[in-house]
């Protein structure tokens, strides 16, 4: 089913929904937020539950670090559920809302310390475990996959960085993009192209080409 | 009609591959890639890329439920009204106590301070004792002035004079005992 609400300045915001039973993940929020703002603790637990691997993954893709990436999601949940009266459903997503906010913080923190902000330990050693059923060699090449991407990403500008993260690492929409970013759509647009030409030109000694290599054998 | 240049193509490679073009843009797009070498290679580099980032960016980060517990006890830490801490309480007893220890202590040293200010003044009788008190010394340090100094203390007969048992107690004990 093919519905349609209205987003940041009266834009249609289109969304496609496989079984139209079933609610959207923003109607499922509204209810929680419903039940929050009526005084019941659990609908924090359950916005949490929703959105919280969502916001620290975003956190992490920006900051590069583990510690940082769990204050500033942290920080963020806390803002959102204290300011939860200040959300208008009729503006934009709760997601959208949500990860507004964890950027806003995380440019907050890029200020603060100018220094590249790098998690050496993970990157020395990945603590992602290969998918079980996976050759060594498959396994080896996924996670130098990730090492290489996560040193690419370390190396863009942060407003490109955030783009292709909101784009690839969340499957957000450009105009979903503009609206988290608080830029037009045009350069949300543009900002995808220039990391993903940035991303491309970094990628190409190792990756897919390397992992097909090693998967042919 | 406006030239579709390679430049603007490829402007728009990214969006094709992400299906985010108006149907016309997608068909201009399309039609030129069906005729430009140089920009359909452009367009695979650019769809490799696409799918790269879009196998291993979304695991990149992935949480694990111990961070995710932590950062839920941070953000209830957070959220917590703000308990009347033990502080304020401890800070009200104390008040209560040494509003206590004044209202017993305050009219005690006032009381003390009261009669350390004002006091007793001496009454005539004292004033007469005093002086008897002197004139026996001086009797009793000189015996023959005795009867002469009987008009300024009467006390000082002579049957009385000679015992030294109505010699005060302040007078010197030194004198009361030399006396013969």
């Amino acid at each position: 089913m093919y519905t349609a609400s209205f987003g940041k300045g009266n834009h249609p915001v289109e969304t496609w929904r496989l079984n139209p039973s079933e609610p959207t993940l923003q109607e499922i929020s509204e209810g929680h937020i419903a039940a929050c703002l009526s005084g019941e603790q659990a609908g924090y637990s359950a916005l949490y539950e929703l959105y919280a691997a969502g916001v620290y993954r975003l956190c992490y893709n920006l900051l590069l670090n583990r510690d940082d990436a769990e204050d500033i999601a942290q920080d963020a949940f806390v803002y959102a559920f204290k300011n939860l009266r200040r959300y208008d459903p009729s503006k934009a997503a709760f997601k959208t809302w949500l990860y507004t906010i964890a950027i806003c913080r995380c440019r907050n923190l890029y200020r603060r310390n100018r220094v590249p902000l790098l998690d050496i330990a993970t990157l020395l050693h990945n603590p992602l475990t290969a998918p079980k059923g996976e050759s060594p060699e498959a396994a080896y090449a996924h996670s130098d996959a990730r090492a290489t991407l996560q040193k690419a990403l370390s190396r863009l500008q942060p407003r490109l960085r955030e783009a292709i993260v909101l784009r690839y690492g969340h499957g957000l929409t450009y105009r979903e993009i503009a609206e988290v970013m608080e830029c037009p759509a045009k350069t949300a647009e543009s900002r995808v192209r220039l990391a993903t030409e940035a991303l491309g030109g970094m990628l190409r000694p190792t990756g897919a080409h390397l992992l097909e290599e090693l998967l042919s054998y | 009609m406006k030239t579709y240049t390679c430049r603007r193509c490829r402007g728009d490679i990214p969006a094709y591959i992400h299906r985010e073009l108006p149907i016309r843009r997608r068909r201009r797009v399309h039609l030129h890639l069906n005729g430009c070498a140089a920009c359909y290679a452009y367009y695979r580099q650019m769809r490799d890329v696409d799918d790269e980032l879009r196998a291993t960016m979304p695991v990149i980060g992935v949480p694990d439920a111990l961070q995710l517990a932590r950062v839920w006890r941070g953000i209830q830490a957070e959220m917590r009204p703000a308990r009347p801490a033990y502080g304020h309480w401890r800070m009200r007893y104390s008040l209560a106590l040494a509003m206590m220890v004044l209202a017993i202590v305050l009219p005690w040293r006032f009381a003390a301070q009261q009669a350390r200010a004002l006091p007793v003044p001496p009454t005539p009788q004292t004033q007469t004792e005093v002086t008897e008190g002197i004139v026996r010394h001086v009797a009793m340090a000189t015996p023959e002035a005795g009867p002469s100094l009987a008009s300024y203390a009467p006390s000082l007969r002579s049957d009385r004079l000679a015992t030294p048992a109505i010699v005060r107690n302040d007078a010197p004990t030194t004198i009361a005992t030399d006396t013969p």
